[in-house]
């Protein structure tokens, strides 16, 4: 009964134009392409079949200047990993009739704002509200002794904010627990916006999401990745032994981790009750170094 | 030394270039380890496998997921159902419907990919390369074009004017632009005349597309064209259409008037009870014109035993009785207590019937009719046996004891027998009546579920047409003609098997006819693109639909919105939302 064939090619092009362009992210920023010529740190457009198609994909619509991509999320001369959404502006309160009167929705929904003042809440009041990249990534280790003692320890941390914010992951399932259980939102523990308890930051329990707001959150993160503390055995003990040589040590792996992500793992933006996530694994080992 | 060395030159300059004859060929392809259009449909079975593929996607509009949105065509928010939890959901709350709704980019992208799928095998079928006999490319080819007309009715009557496009894509395009909903509804006809003239009139399969499916859906087109245009011809041309189908031209079909199928010797029901039977557990069906359903045009075929009888997206049971019916069964009073049994179903309603189909629909004076019988919408509901043992106890005495706040406020104590009626005036809460307790529409569900098993023993057929629609359709297409008399007389034939008083020509309007479309087609009709074609959603919503709805439909709803995420891919040309949104 069932048959699969070949990806459909029309809704490729009508919805995800990803089998056509693939771009390459060296850090760098979306710009007009120059001539035809391309700077390895600029997006790159191409189509995977034929080169003389680039003309194509030079974004031209006939009115003189070159467009963004909202589909895709290249916008001319940003960054990319750029999200295109609505801004947050709170949640609606009992008493805000007036903006419930304008623009609709009930206390308890969230509160997006008339970016262009038209007056409605439409897709015109999207706007690049920040980026998926990271500002940066950092290792720091270091080892430290004292006599026969000996500590190696190593931070991580990837971080975003800023003032382009940086580093966001959509993140309904926390944000708006609704998203994952219509219904029966309130698994998680929240303080959901109630009349008797209102909130500025989390919408009503039942909130359906009425305009696919993407809850986007910041998931900066510093991590204690390895810590070993390991303990040499002086050798003078071991003369009359053929042990040559005997380390015990401790080590832990992922031990703590400081974030504001609500979810399972910062690094990788799992959310809760992600199919295929799991939360970052701890792991202590206990070890004995003997060598003969 | 010199000499070999040339010598081995030019042998080495004719090794490399001896292949190249001319570009194009040596460039081309043959796939030999995976599928392409190409070698994937050669002869008539794969043709008909592919064909396969689209039978599914057109299914997953009647059964897609567990979910409720996949359920607003039927009429979410409208005349007939509406979205009773929670309170204030979109599809009862038309405020809430916006063009980043998924539901809307989902239904758009699966409409759009039966007919880029019905294109690629079209453009297949001309390939000389393939083994099709003339009649069997024309069987092929007129399936096809069906299936792409089935892909642009839907689009064009719930989101207007779309593009049209009649070959696969084979280069990178972002600059579509809409056509007319008049130039869709066009090429939507023409797709039809050429399915209807080259379909066989029966067919041994069940489910597979025939003559009659191709006029019946070319007539309303006529209609909604005519509509479009101001073109009153069209009407007479939807008339000849949807005579082919009632006067035998297209085969033998005729509203089944006597019990029939697998259950009919079952005491007490009628012959529309018998029409919604559930497919035995030795796979006899009810539905299927094969199997003695006369009036059986187009039927979505399910099979919970078979491999591809069900969705992957909903993979072991279908869904209208949990999406249909109340939860009664998790009541927790009046002696009903946990887990659905087996003659319960396990509704969840994910949508109601409004009031307007539950009370204002059924004309009092018209107690005859059997669509409106207990047989087949159950309003009142009982105190069911106990369990002992683990069994349900028929005729065991026993007392149902519940504290009801009544209205006023008041608090009593209700006692029932097993088998006692549970009054409207003791179900007070929200829950009692948005979700737990309100009219059952017996053919969206079963009195029994395969294994026993409410939960996931249900899976359904679905009839995509049904002979008494093609009646209903004429009907307004003779109405639009100025002819009532003949529209009356086709709406009686669905009324006279049904047992209901005729209706005369004088009170024959669009209305009337909308309403016996909800009599006899509830949860089976995509009710919202009926509303959607004829420019009535917000008219008929805003006097008959849910209040909530009443309150919150706008002019703007009669079209929904162009999913958002097509309009920001479509950045090489305008692509106009629909207005108001």
């Amino acid at each position: 009964m069932r048959f699969c064939y070949v990806k459909c090619l029309l809704v490729a092009a009508f919805s995800l134009f990803s089998g056509f362009i693939f771009a390459q992210d060296h850090g760098g920023k979306t710009e007009k392409p120059k001539n035809e010529s391309f700077n390895a740190n600029e997006v790159i457009f191409g189509h995977v079949l034929d080169a003389h198609e680039f003309h194509f994909l030079s974004y031209k619509d006939g009115d003189g200047k070159e467009d963004d991509d909202i589909a895709n999320s290249y916008f001319i001369g940003k960054s990319l990993g750029a999200i295109y959404d609505y801004t947050f502006d709170g949640i609606i309160q009992t008493e805000d009739t007036a903006f419930i009167r304008q623009y609709g929705g009930r206390p308890g929904d969230i509160k997006l704002k008339d970016l262009n003042n038209n007056g409605k809440i439409d897709p015109d009041d999207r706007s690049i509200i920040g980026y998926t990249k990271p500002n940066y990534s950092l290792s720091f280790s270091n080892t430290l002794s004292y006599k026969n003692l000996e500590l190696y320890f190593m931070f991580s941390t990837i971080q975003g904010g800023g003032k382009d914010n940086y580093y966001l992951a959509s993140n309904q399932f926390a944000q708006n627990p609704n998203t994952l259980f219509a219904g029966v939102a309130n698994w998680l523990d929240k303080p959901y916006w109630m009349p008797d308890h209102p909130s500025n930051t989390t919408p009503r329990p039942n909130y359906s999401n009425t305009y696919s707001y993407k809850f986007s959150q910041g998931h900066s993160f510093i991590r204690l990745q390895d810590v070993i503390l390991s303990y040499q055995l002086d050798n003078k003990l071991l003369a009359n032994t053929p042990v040559k040589n005997l380390k015990v040590y401790i080590a832990g792996k992922n031990l703590l981790t400081w974030t504001k992500w609500e979810g399972l793992d910062p690094e990788t933006a799992t959310t809760f009750a992600s199919v295929n996530g799991f939360p970052v694994m701890k792991t202590v080992t206990f070890g004995l170094d003997v060598s003969f | 030394m010199m000499k070999r060395l040339t010598y081995t030159a030019l042998f080495l300059f004719l090794v490399v270039f001896a292949g190249c004859k001319k570009d194009d060929e040596f460039l081309k392809e043959t796939p030999g380890d995976f599928l392409t259009i190409d070698n994937a449909f050669l002869n008539y079975a794969q043709f008909k496998t592919g064909l396969n593929e689209l039978y599914r996607q057109v299914r997953l509009d009647y059964n897609n997921r567990d979910n409720g949105d996949d359920f607003f065509h039927f009429g979410s928010g409208t005349d007939n159902i509406f979205v009773p939890v929670p309170a204030g959901a979109a599809f009862t709350d038309w405020s809430l419907i916006n063009p980043t709704r998924g539901i809307f980019n989902d239904v758009f992208t699966r409409h759009f990919q039966i007919i880029y799928n019905a294109n690629n095998i079209l453009a297949q079928s001309e390939n000389p390369a393939v083994s099709l006999t003339d009649e069997q490319k024309l069987t092929v080819q007129a399936e096809a074009r069906l299936f792409r007309a089935y892909g642009y009715r839907y689009l064009s009557y719930m989101f207007g004017g779309v593009p049209i496009i009649d070959k696969p894509a084979t280069t990178p395009n972002l600059a579509f632009t809409r056509n007319t909903r008049a130039e869709v509804y066009d090429f939507c006809i023409k797709d039809l005349e050429f399915a209807s003239a080259n379909l066989p009139t029966t067919t041994s399969e069940p489910g597979r597309l025939v003559k009659a499916a191709a006029d019946h859906y070319l007539a309303e087109m006529y209609i909604a064209l005519g509509d479009e245009t101001k073109n009153s011809s069209l009407y007479t041309k939807a008339i000849e259409a949807a005579t082919r189908v009632i006067d035998g031209t297209d085969g033998d079909y005729h509203l089944m008037t006597e019990r029939f199928g697998w259950r009919k010797d079952v005491p007490g029901k009628n012959v529309f009870w018998d029409m919604f039977q559930m497919r035995s557990p030795s796979s006899q069906s009810n539905y299927n014109y094969q199997s003695g359903n006369k009036e059986a045009i187009w039927v979505m075929q399910i099979d919970k035993f078979l491999t591809g009888g069900l969705n992957t997206t909903l993979p072991t049971r279908t869904d209208q009785e949990r999406a249909f019916w109340p939860s009664f069964w998790a009541l927790e009073k009046f002696g009903y207590s946990g887990p659905a049994r087996d003659w319960m179903g396990r509704g969840i309603s994910m949508v109601r019937p409004t009031n307007y189909f539950t009370y204002y629909l059924w004309n009092a004076a018209d107690s005859n009719d059997m669509r409106n019988s207990p047989v087949n919408i159950q309003r009142v509901f009982y105190a069911p046996d106990p369990i002992i043992n683990g069994k349900e106890v028929p005729n065991y005495d026993t007392t149902y004891k519940t504290n009801v706040t009544l209205f006023d406020g008041s608090k009593i104590v209700v006692s029932l027998k097993p088998g006692d009626p549970i009054k409207k005036e003791w179900l007070t809460s929200r829950q009692d009546t948005m979700e737990r307790v309100f009219p059952r529409v017996m053919k969206m569900g079963s009195d029994w579920h395969y294994n026993g098993d409410p939960s996931n023993g249900f899976a359904q057929e679905s009839y995509a047409i049904r002979l008494a629609e093609t009646y209903l359709v004429r009907a307004e297409a003779y109405m639009k003609a100025g002819n009532p008399d003949l529209a009356a007389a086709d709406i009686n034939v669905v009324r006279d098997r049904a047992g209901a008083t005729p209706v005369t020509p004088g009170e024959v309007n669009i209305d009337y006819i909308l309403d016996e479309r909800i009599r006899e087609l509830f949860g089976e009709e995509l009710h919202t693109l009926t509303l959607c074609r004829l420019g009535l959603l917000y008219d008929r919503t805003k006097r008959f639909g849910q209040i909530e709805s009443q309150q919150t439909v706008m002019p703007k709803n009669n079209l929904m919105p162009i999913p958002q995420a097509v309009i920001d891919a479509n950045n090489q040309a305008d692509f106009p939302q629909n207005p108001g949104y």
